[in-house]
């Protein structure tokens, strides 16, 4: 599903990545972490191809992104389902729930049947099926997430990208928002975490990749947050 | 694109009219005052070569005959005209038919001319069709040498004037037509511009779920089209109310100047004017889209 091969990315005379070779099955569950600054977040915006990467390949979906057009990045987003830890500025405050989910369906010219189908279905995964008809300022922080979510799973993403999807949620609703990533993987989605929230991943012990300095330093399956010792 | 889409496109381009009232406001009273100038000019310059071709189709010498001519002499003096090199054709008119010309002209304002029936001060003269205008000069000269003519006129110097007024109104209008657009489209892309700073959110997010980057300018387009469809509206609505009023009072005081029917002219004028103010508007907003959205 994501290959990266070589990748180098320099930000200014910041070098954000340095020789970033990874492979991710499709179907894994992976969390990248590492400090502030590691490069986790420039690692995700290269895969949603937000950025280039100075020096290396980058693969998602069996596509190479450097030879992507930039009129065709639409329907690689369409593919890749995003989510962010400032979920506040991602939803539009004056459309409601559904609008809001619905909005990924409309901007791709989806039917009004199909939209009536996929939006309380997809409500109904991240646990919203009652608040459709609820605005963003009525919903408490889990679940403008969980909308957020919902929008990035609406048109059926072989791929997830999170970036501190939990950053601004208190312990309890992180958990619950990080084990719907998880029940969203285990439908057949490609999960990528970028998280520093500790705790989450010694909680569920999946596959961890490291940065440091824009470099991978771990890389192991069932991994924990920090290398013990 | 479905219908839905364009329904969805349209409400967008409408809401950011709506949300950016006062700039939205300037943008269309700019587009409405920019056409309305350009329609003034339009309407003035088509009025002048209206004129100027029916005073070309009609008699281009006419020989005024002295006021005591005796009639008698009058296939005479018609023969001795229609010979003359150059001349196409001559027609004699009384002075009674002329009056009834006049009559004519003047329409509704005919009884003015009751006070000067009694009394006819006008003439008999010749209306001489010439060959080419190359001739006049030897035609007129020739004409007056005719005894019983008193003066000639020769309506090729009215004509000439009348181009001239034309083509000097045409070459301004032009260069005023164009500076106006330009201002219009700057201020319709400044509009533009602020619009989509207001939903740099939206855009984000639109960006982010994989909308094409047409499906994003379209709603910036429209609006822009609409706000100079709008202004485009009060200027053709200002130009048809207004030269309405001037052919009626042209009518009234000046009957015999040749204007140009209300109808179907302010017709064509106002689609001129509407097309004009979309594609302008148009213009601007793409203007603004490439340098403010880099999609």
């Amino acid at each position: 599903m994501i290959h990266t091969i070589g990748v180098t990315k320099v930000h200014g005379k910041h070098v954000a990545l340095r020789d970033v070779t990874l492979h991710i099955a499709h179907g894994e569950f992976v969390f990248l972490v590492g400090p502030s600054g590691a490069g986790k977040s420039t690692l995700l915006r290269l895969l949603y191809r937000e950025e280039r990467p100075t020096i290396g390949e980058v693969w998602v979906d069996n596509q190479n992104l450097n030879l992507l057009k930039p009129r065709d990045i639409p329907y690689l987003r369409r593919r890749v389902g995003v989510v962010f830890q400032d979920f506040e500025s991602k939803l539009l405050p004056n459309k409601t729930v559904f609008d809001n989910v619905a909005f990924a369906l409309v901007v791709t010219g989806a039917s009004r049947r199909e939209i009536k189908r996929r939006v309380p279905a997809v409500l109904e995964l991240v646990g919203l099926g009652d608040k459709a008809r609820a605005y963003p300022h009525q919903l408490s922080g889990g679940e403008k997430q969980r909308v957020v979510l919902a929008r990035a799973m609406v048109n059926n993403p072989p791929l997830l990208l999170a970036d501190e999807p939990t950053g601004n949620l208190d312990p309890q609703t992180a958990l619950e928002i990080m084990g719907l990533l998880a029940e969203i993987n285990k439908r057949g989605t490609t999960v990528l975490v970028a998280t520093h929230a500790e705790y989450i991943v010694n909680a569920f012990r999946k596959r961890v990749i490291a940065l440091r300095d824009g470099s991978v330093v771990r890389d192991e399956e069932r991994g924990l947050y920090a290398v013990e010792g | 694109m479905r219908a839905r889409t364009i329904g969805y496109l349209f409400t967008e381009a409408l809401d950011g009219i709506r949300k950016n009232g006062v700039m939205s406001f300037a943008s269309v009273s700019t587009v409405a005052l920019t056409l309305f100038v350009l329609a003034v000019f339009a309407v003035i310059a088509l009025n002048v070569q209206h004129m100027t071709r029916i005073l070309e189709s009609q008699v281009q010498v006419v020989a005024y005959l002295k006021a005591d001519f005796d009639r008698a002499r009058r296939d005479d003096i018609v023969r001795t005209a229609r010979f003359l090199d150059g001349v196409a054709d001559v027609q004699y008119v009384t002075k009674e038919e002329a009056l009834a010309r006049l009559r004519k002209q003047f329409g509704e304002q005919a009884d003015l001319l009751d006070a000067v029936a009694e009394n006819n001060p006008l003439v008999d003269s010749l209306e001489v069709r010439l060959e080419s205008p190359a001739v006049a000069d030897g035609v007129v000269a020739k004409l007056r040498a005719i005894e019983g003519v008193d003066k000639v006129l020769y309506r090729r110097d009215t004509v000439k004037r009348l181009q001239s007024v034309a083509s000097a109104l045409r070459a301004l209008g032009t260069v005023l037509a164009g500076l106006l657009a330009f201002a219009t489209v700057l201020i319709v892309s400044n509009t533009i511009r602020i619009s989509v700073f207001a939903r740099r959110r939206e855009i984000g997010i639109m960006k982010l779920v994989g909308a094409t980057d047409w499906f994003i300018r379209w709603p910036f387009l429209m609006e822009g089209a609409m706000l100079g469809l709008g202004g485009a509206l009060l200027a053709a609505v200002a130009i048809s109310a207004g030269y309405v009023w001037v052919v009626e009072k042209v009518n009234l005081i000046l009957p015999f100047i040749p204007v140009i029917p209300a109808s179907p002219f302010l017709l064509d004028i106002s689609k001129v004017l509407l097309l004009s103010g979309a594609f302008l508007g148009a213009a601007g907003s793409l203007l603004s889209l490439r340098r403010h959205l880099r999609v």
